[in-house]
Formats: structure tokens, C-alpha cells, sequence
């Protein structure tokens, strides 16, 4: 009986997120040991925290192939720990992951946690990933972050769905510099 | 149970003999005499079945008796087995996932092109394919167009083409993604929930 609960006890151990992720060989073939130790460090504090890691190894992913040096590396992953942890503290706990990389992306384009709270009360269902997404782009496009949040905010307001939402920006991205941001 | 709750009956031969018990077993044991027609016909049928064969064919075994083929819950046993093998492995091995299947999750073909000149080699590298310059190599169309399609689920996704192994090259029809933590451009795409 002590040798079923001992096998149990190690298979569950070997099953958990902790030790799955600590193994990442997608890490270990692609960062040196130095880099990889503080990357997973800041791994091993999004899952305490129960945030996404997945997006945390796409950025050290990303640096490597680009040939960054490892504390840029490490650097990078870390910013964006901080910026799901600021994201998940503007949605709230019940955040999925999808939404937590839209909310980060977009208040490093200049949203605030108030404007990020504000769409998840006023966007149909309350699904904020793929308007705060749109945001994100607008600005990057170049339009104010002040102009591209009363677009993204009227859309949401009216009910708009995610294509509605796509096909915004499309059309907002194709407008002449200088003409005014407009709602279907 | 106390020793001295035992019944008579369960005291065995440890107890003088019940007189009674005594006359009925000294009855049973006397011997049986059976009329000489019937062993006779006893005999004739046990020596008929004897020249037949019919006495030792399976036919003639009751069917309680009979050999049964236990082939199917050897079948079950195996199967069991391999269940069980196969969680143990899916458990210590955490193959296990909750996660959807890929062609069950909303995933839809995404065509990712790109002009450059026809004699050169470009890759695309990205959220989606952990950023591996050998994962997503792009065929060459007409008139200087790449071309791949990749499927994807919905979700926000950052990418940039590879040209000639060297040259990072962000998608013009796509919008540039603002955190560009390493230099190189990159581009965003999201995809819709349906």
C-alpha cells in the first residue's frame, strides 16, 4: 500500500506545471545556461502568480533568434512579466490568457488600467482581446492613442464583434494622415 | 462466540453419541442390495457406451464439465493492460492535456506573402512557431511573391519574415508591433474568434 501511494505521490509530482515547465527543452536548446537561469526564474514567478508563461518564452524565443544577448534576453521576459502582472491588475483575477497579452500590449501603447477596466464593462460579453488588440495597432499605425481609444471604445459600445473590430482598423489604417477616426 | 454456547451438533465426536444419530448412521451404512435386472441393464449400457466411444466423446461431458475457450477476457486483461499503460505514461509523462486538439479549437488557415526578389530564400519566424528560422520556410509564387499558409487559433500573434538568412523583414501589409524589444522589426497579426 506505501509503494502505491509512494508511485502516486511521484507521478503526481513529475505531472505538475512546476516541473514541466522547469524542463522547457524549447529553453534549453536555445539559451545559454546563465541566460536560461534567470529566464526560468522569472517562469517559476508568473506561475506562483498564475500568469501565462507561454508569452514570457516566446519573448526569450524571439530574442535568441535575433541574436540578443542574454540580458536583454532576460531583461525583455522580465518587462513583460511586468506588464500581464499590470494587465492582470486592470481585468482582474478572471482574465484569460489571451486577454492578459492584449491588455499588456495595449498599456504599453498608452491605455491606462481605468481604460482597460472601462472595456471589459462596455465590450459585448465583456471579450476585451481583440479590441484592446485593435487599439494596440492603431497606435503603432500611428494615430493617438486618445483617437484610437474613442474609436475602439464607440465600436465596443455599439456592439461590435471581433471582425467589426478588424475590419476598424483596416479601414482606419487605409485612411489618408489627418482624416478623423470614424465608427461604422 | 463462548465455548460453552457451541450447539450439540457442533461438538462433533468430542460428545458421547446421540443414540438416535447412532441407529440412523448404522442404517445408512448397511449394504444395498439391487435386484439382479438391474445391475444387469446397469452393466449392458456401460459396456455399450464403452464400444462407441459415445462415453469419452465431448459431446457426452455435461456442459458444466466442458472445457470453455477463455479467449475473450485474456482480450479484456490486454486491453486493461494497455489502458493502464497508457495512463501511467500519459500521468508520469504529461501527455495528458486538457488543452483542445488543434482542428477543434477555431483554428483557421492564415496566408502569410512577402516581394522580394525570386532568387532568394525567406523564412517565417514567430509566437507561432517558437520563433525557429527552420520551421516555416515559404514557397515561391509569381512575380517575387512568397507565399505559406500556417494554421492558427485565435489569438494575438507577433512574426517577421527571414530573407536570405540574414535580412529581418517585417510584414508592410500587417501592422508593426510596438514592442520590439530586440531591434529587429516585427509584426502583429490577431486572428478572430469566428
Amino acid at each position: 500500500m506505501h509503494r502505491v501511494i509512494g508511485l502516486l505521490a511521484l507521478a503526481l509530482l513529475l505531472r505538475s506545471p512546476v516541473a514541466a515547465a522547469a524542463q522547457d527543452p524549447r529553453l534549453e536548446a536555445r539559451l545559454d545556461s546563465a541566460t536560461r537561469v534567470q529566464v526560468e526564474a522569472v517562469l517559476a514567478s508568473a506561475r506562483d502568480e498564475g500568469l501565462p508563461t507561454e508569452p514570457l518564452v516566446q519573448k526569450a524565443l524571439e530574442g535568441s533568434s535575433k541574436g540578443a544577448a542574454g540580458p536583454r534576453i532576460a531583461a525583455a521576459v522580465s518587462t513583460v512579466l511586468a506588464d500581464l502582472r499590470r494587465a492582470r491588475e486592470a481585468l482582474g483575477r478572471t482574465a484569460g490568457d489571451d486577454e492578459l497579452v492584449a491588455a499588456a500590449a495595449a498599456l504599453r501603447a498608452g491605455a491606462t488600467p481605468t481604460m482597460i477596466g472601462e472595456m471589459r464593462r462596455v465590450a459585448p460579453h465583456g471579450a476585451v482581446a481583440v479590441p484592446l488588440a485593435v487599439f494596440t495597432d492603431l497606435v503603432a499605425g500611428g494615430m493617438g492613442a486618445d483617437a484610437a481609444w474613442r474609436s475602439v471604445a464607440d465600436l465596443a459600445r455599439k456592439g461590435g464583434d471581433d471582425e467589426a473590430f478588424l475590419r476598424l482598423r483596416d479601414r482606419l489604417e487605409s485612411s489618408p494622415p489627418g482624416a478623423s477616426p470614424e465608427s461604422p | 462466540m463462548r465455548s460453552d454456547d457451541r450447539s450439540p451438533l457442533a461438538e462433533g465426536s468430542e460428545d458421547p453419541a446421540d443414540p438416535v444419530i447412532e441407529r440412523l448412521v448404522a442404517r445408512l451404512r448397511e449394504p444395498v442390495s439391487l435386484s439382479p435386472g438391474v445391475e444387469r441393464v446397469v452393466l449392458e449400457r456401460l459396456r455399450a457406451e464403452a464400444a462407441s466411444g459415445a462415453g469419452q466423446s465431448e459431446a457426452a461431458v455435461p456442459l458444466v464439465f466442458r472445457p470453455r475457450s477463455r479467449r475473450w477476457p485474456a482480450l479484456v486483461s490486454a486491453v486493461a493492460a494497455g489502458l493502464a499503460a497508457a495512463f501511467a505514461g500519459g500521468v508520469l509523462f504529461g501527455r495528458w492535456s486538457t488543452r483542445p486538439p488543434g482542428d477543434a479549437a477555431g483554428v483557421r488557415p492564415v496566408e502569410f506573402a512577402l516581394r522580394t526578389p525570386a532568387d532568394s530564400a525567406v523564412a517565417l519566424v514567430g509566437d507561432f512557431n517558437d520563433w525557429n528560422p527552420g520551421a516555416t520556410p515559404l514557397r515561391r509564387a509569381s512575380d517575387g511573391v512568397w507565399m505559406v499558409t500556417v494554421p492558427l487559433r485565435p489569438g494575438r500573434y507577433r512574426y517577421t519574415f527571414i530573407v536570405d538568412g540574414t535580412s529581418w523583414r517585417r510584414d508592410p501589409a500587417a501592422p508593426r508591433a510596438l514592442e520590439d524589444d530586440f531591434g529587429a522589426p516585427t509584426s502583429v497579426i490577431t486572428i478572430a474568434q469566428r
